[in-house]
């Protein structure tokens, strides 16, 4: 309880100097000098990018990992991964195969050296 | 003297071919880390501390050292060619190693950063050898009261020292993390809190996955969220990468006052190498003939960077091996590390482990030893490590991710765990709320809570001894001063008292 108290009086304090903040600039008191943040979630190649990462990610460690076998899991996460982030940079049809051929070498090649270098060399039971 | 003569022996009992041969490969891998922006040497720490455990305490301990020696000297790789520090710590290096890669002297600056983490490194070694003991022997006065007020003012001074513009920000992070280590069973009587239902959360969460999570996925997630950075190194590896005598024998007083400052700050809870480096530089400039020089490519402000920097490594040692609080992020994982190895770190140490303190010193002294030699000769190879792709690299440090905490306890959630704290930690780093805190809180939630409730059990209820003990004064004295200090009318005030040349 006391902890959520100290929480609850520095969020409430951190709130009114980010009111204040805000008014000064509403009245002109402060330069604007920064650009209008974005107020989409999607607004930026950034956001779609951390996005993707982040829920092909939670996909891999929640739902793949411990459905699949590791090494399977593994193949499908890197591979998706790599092949789903580089398709912007490889324009030409040409590219593209050699980018789907890379990830997938790179897929079959990093999940089985991950596992077998951490399962034989560290003795580290995989999920 | 006494001190001296334990390292001696320590390094002596480390010469085994098998020891130089985990050396080598760590503190390449620590370099290889800590030269890739976005990984850092706390993420290598936590997770080479889970994929280790199965090696006997003293390899794995030597392995972790390795890799935090390697992984702060490593950020200055990319400080240097893409002006993109590789972690944190580097940060400082950037000002001046970028303008000298740009002026087409790379080689050189990566040889002066090489040669001041080394010698950074080597006077917070001395520095941990001769401050330790002593400091462990006056933490045993330390009672139940004292270490409450410790625990406080380890996450107030962290929160007010990388929380920046807002210590606010910092403040808070170190309550969160205080909370989050109020979940499971409680210290003394194990009654369980805070588990929402979960059976799997009565066991309290562990830090190394929510470490893994909030340094590890959340800064895969940091990196996939940044523009690529271009590299700045056109042909410039042709050249000269041996330091220059003369650069380090001018720079001696800076080296020696950097390192000092630099361990200094290791030594306060919680604060880290980037601090350690900005306070170095900082008064180098300050000190120098050539203030002007600074951020235009001075050799003065990048030796003191790096020897800032790296000193914090073994200052943040010090608490964390005497004390059991950690003086950095990578200093706590270091902390689980000890414990997962049977080791306690705290007071007692030099009592029932008298010589692990030289044992750790010994550590670093071939950890620095390494990255000298590497340093120096495989400036070409880390180059082509900085080409790796982001979309390469950044599944595959994921993968380590998942499996480190699964592989400490074998339960699927711990991987949840940590891919809980890794979304959390990325918006919180998105709104500039600092790391530290938050894991100081979590390591050191179960200290405060456990030495609140036993200094009431011991006073009958009474606050009174937590305030009139002379040391507990003086915590809450520091306390007090910190937060003060960091309110902005203080502030405001404290700088209209102090005369202009002052300010």
């Amino acid at each position: 309880m006391l902890l959520g108290a100290i929480l609850a009086f520095l969020a409430s304090v951190l709130y009114l100097r980010a009111a204040g903040a805000d008014a000064s600039v509403a009245t002109g008191s402060r330069a604007l000098t920064d650009p209008e943040p974005d107020s989409t979630p999607c607004a930026s190649p950034s956001h779609a990018r951390v996005l993707t990462a982040g829920a092909w990610s939670v996909i891999y460690a929640l739902l793949l990992v411990g459905n699949l076998p590791f090494v399977i899991a593994t193949a499908l996460y890197i591979g998706g991964f790599v092949a789903g982030f580089g398709w912007d940079v490889a324009p030409t049809f040409r590219l593209r195969v050699l980018l789907l051929a890379r990830s997938l070498a790179l897929a079959v090649l990093g999940s089985w050296a991950i596992a077998t270098l951490f399962s034989e060399a560290f003795l580290v039971r995989l999920p | 003297m006494e001190g001296i003569a334990a390292l001696g022996a320590a390094i002596a009992a480390l010469m085994t071919p098998m020891a130089l041969f985990h050396v080598a490969w760590s503190t390449l891998l620590g370099i290889f880390v800590g030269s890739l922006p976005g990984l850092t040497a706390t993420m290598g720490v936590a997770l080479l501390t889970t994929l280790t455990y199965k090696l006997d305490g003293n390899t794995a301990i030597l392995v972790l050292m390795c890799m935090y020696v390697g992984a702060i000297y490593g950020g200055s790789r990319s400080a240097i060619l893409l002006n993109i520090p590789g972690t944190p710590a580097s940060a400082a290096t950037s000002l001046d190693g970028y303008p000298l890669a740009k002026a087409g002297q790379a080689g050189h600056a990566m040889a002066v950063a090489t040669t001041g983490s080394a010698l950074g490194t080597l006077v917070g070694i001395l520095l941990l050898v001769v401050l330790a003991p002593p400091l462990a022997a006056a933490a045993l006065a330390f009672g139940s009261f004292e270490y409450f007020w410790l625990a406080v003012f380890g996450i107030v001074i962290s929160g007010r020292l990388t929380g920046g513009a807002s210590p606010l920000k910092g403040y808070i992070a170190g309550v969160l993390g205080l909370l989050v280590a109020m979940i499971g069973s409680d210290g003394i009587h194990a009654h369980v809190r805070f588990d929402l239902g979960f059976d799997a959360m009565a066991g309290g969460i562990a830090l190394i996955p929510a470490m893994v999570g909030a340094f590890g996925f959340a800064e895969v997630l940091t990196v996939m969220f940044n523009p690529r950075a271009a590299m700045n190194t056109g042909n410039q590896m042709r050249q000269r990468t041996l330091p220059r005598l003369t650069d380090i024998v001018a720079n001696r007083l800076n080296v020696v006052r950097s390192g000092v400052i630099g361990t200094v700050v290791g030594i306060i809870p919680g604060v880290g190498e980037d601090i350690g480096a900005w306070a170095s530089y900082a008064a180098a400039r300050r000190m120098s003939r050539h203030p002007e020089r600074f951020g235009r490519g001075s050799i003065e402000g990048l030796i003191a960077a790096e020897t800032g920097n790296s000193a914090v490594v073994p200052g943040a040692l010090i608490p964390a091996l005497t004390l059991a609080v950690p003086g950095s992020a990578s200093a706590a994982v270091l902390i689980a590390a000890l414990y997962i190895h049977g080791i306690r770190p705290g007071p007692m140490i030099m009592i029932e482990q008298p010589d692990f303190i030289y044992s750790v010193a010994a550590m670093l002294v071939f950890a620095t030893v390494a990255i000298l030699l590497f340093g120096l000769s495989l400036t070409r190879l880390f180059v082509q490590i900085l080409r790796v792709p982001r979309e390469v690299l950044m599944p595959l440090v994921f993968v380590l991710c998942v499996i480190g905490p699964y592989a400490l306890t074998q339960r699927t959630f711990d991987i949840a765990v940590m891919v809980v704290f890794g979304l959390v930690g990325f918006v919180l780093r998105r709104m500039d709320y600092p790391m530290a805190p938050l894991v100081l809180g979590i390591i050191l939630g179960n200290l405060l809570d456990k030495s609140l409730r036993r200094g009431l059990t011991l006073s009958d209820g009474s606050l009174d001894p937590f305030f009139t003990r002379p040391v507990s004064l003086g915590f809450v004295a520091l306390i007090a001063g910190t937060v003060l200090v960091s309110m902005p009318p203080v502030r405001r005030a404290v700088a209209q008292l102090l005369p202009p040349r002052s300010r």
